[in-house]
């Protein structure tokens, strides 16, 4: 029994130790520094959006002790993830799980490892929840995730969640949603670190609004045929919809003829394809149902 | 190395399948959801009274 037990920990130990070239300490911030993934051989590392809280004089560390200037590629708040780039020959990425999370099963085991220190740590849990298509509080889009009951210590966002076979499935994160580990998937990682490494950002259409569910009155939701709206709680100074005649408590009801009825359906709609395209916005003013056109902009 | 690693997380993961098919969720037609337990076979589920 005592073998067993042994056994299952000296080999989450070897799998510690396999991963760990492949994650370094990213040094972007006042306090503790976070984790990264190596990406690439060529000195991409991929980590969290949240640890950077500066642009510039980010420092990261890698296995062998050294520690050297990084620049930031680019950074997308909304699904938590930057990319970094360091010149050294001393890259070794680790094994990504393929094809993406196929083979994960709620129930699995996973570790999470970080390295806010000098050398690896690591915190062990299972798979919780697996999810797909979600969209982020701040409007990103994870094409799918895994929300594990490991423990964040401070430090490892950034790092990777890693299973049984020693494979990567995703990068963690406790800032998406706060008091959850999540781990975003290689899928939504490849797909920003591309975006961010051929545009620096990630873009996305904007009206300048800040918006607030509201019940219609009932004689509006017959005419209109739904039950909520978007009241316009903010609208920015010089924004496409200031410009487009859009007044702080119009309640906006549909966008091209797609129902308005939560903040979902506006963060949706505001696609990057849309920069730049007039669209027509049906809102209820004073009562009345009117619409006019805005020209979409791009968000700053 | 890592091979009794990987049996242990299926025979983990396979006891979450085992059970899945007992497990129900339950709306509650406000805002509220919650799980549920069956109970027996002719349809008597058991869950937390505050989630009903």
């Amino acid at each position: 029994m005592t073998t067993l037990l042994q056994q299952v920990s000296e080999a989450l130990a070897a799998t510690v130790e396999a991963v760990s070239p492949g994650i370094v300490r990213v040094e972007a911030r006042r306090r503790l520094p976070a984790s990264g993934i190596v990406w690439s051989t060529d000195g991409i590392i991929v980590t969290a959006h949240h640890v950077l809280e500066q642009d510039e004089a980010i420092r990261v560390g890698l296995q062998s002790g050294q520690t050297m200037p990084a620049t930031l590629i680019g950074r997308d708040a909304t699904t938590d993830l930057a990319v970094l780039h360091v010149s050294s020959v001393d890259l070794a990425p680790p094994v990504w799980a393929e094809p993406d999370l196929a083979s994960v099963r709620v129930g699995h085991l996973v570790l999470a490892v970080g390295r806010p220190g000098q050398r690896a740590q690591a915190t062990l849990g299972i798979v919780s929840a697996l999810g797909e298509r979600w969209r982020t509080p701040t409007g990103g889009l994870l094409d799918r995730y895994v929300q594990t009951d490991v423990v964040m210590f401070p430090g490892f966002s950034g790092g990777p969640l890693v299973n049984a076979a020693g494979q990567v499935l995703g990068l963690n994160t406790s800032a998406l949603l706060r008091g959850l580990s999540l781990t975003v998937a290689i899928s939504t990682l490849r797909r920003v670190v591309d975006l961010l490494r051929a545009h620096g950002k990630i873009r996305r259409s904007y009206l300048g609004v800040s918006t607030q569910p509201v019940r219609l009155p009932a004689m509006l939701q017959e005419r209109v045929g739904q039950e909520t709206g978007l009241l316009l709680r903010t609208v920015e100074p010089q924004s496409p919809a200031e410009q487009g005649a859009l007044l702080l408590g119009d309640t906006l009801i549909a966008l091209d003829e797609r129902p308005m009825r939560d903040p979902d359906d506006l963060l949706t709609f505001l696609s990057t394809d849309r920069i730049g395209a007039t669209v027509r916005v049906r809102i209820v003013r004073g009562g009345q149902v009117q619409e006019q056109a805005v020209v979409v902009g791009e968000r700053p | 190395m890592s091979h009794i690693l990987q049996q242990m997380s299926d025979a983990m993961a396979a006891i979450v399948e085992r059970v899945r098919l007992s497990l129900v969720q339950l709306h509650n037609g406000r805002h509220g959801m919650g799980a549920g337990t069956v109970w027996q076979a002719d349809g008597l589920i058991v869950t937390n009274a505050h989630v009903v």
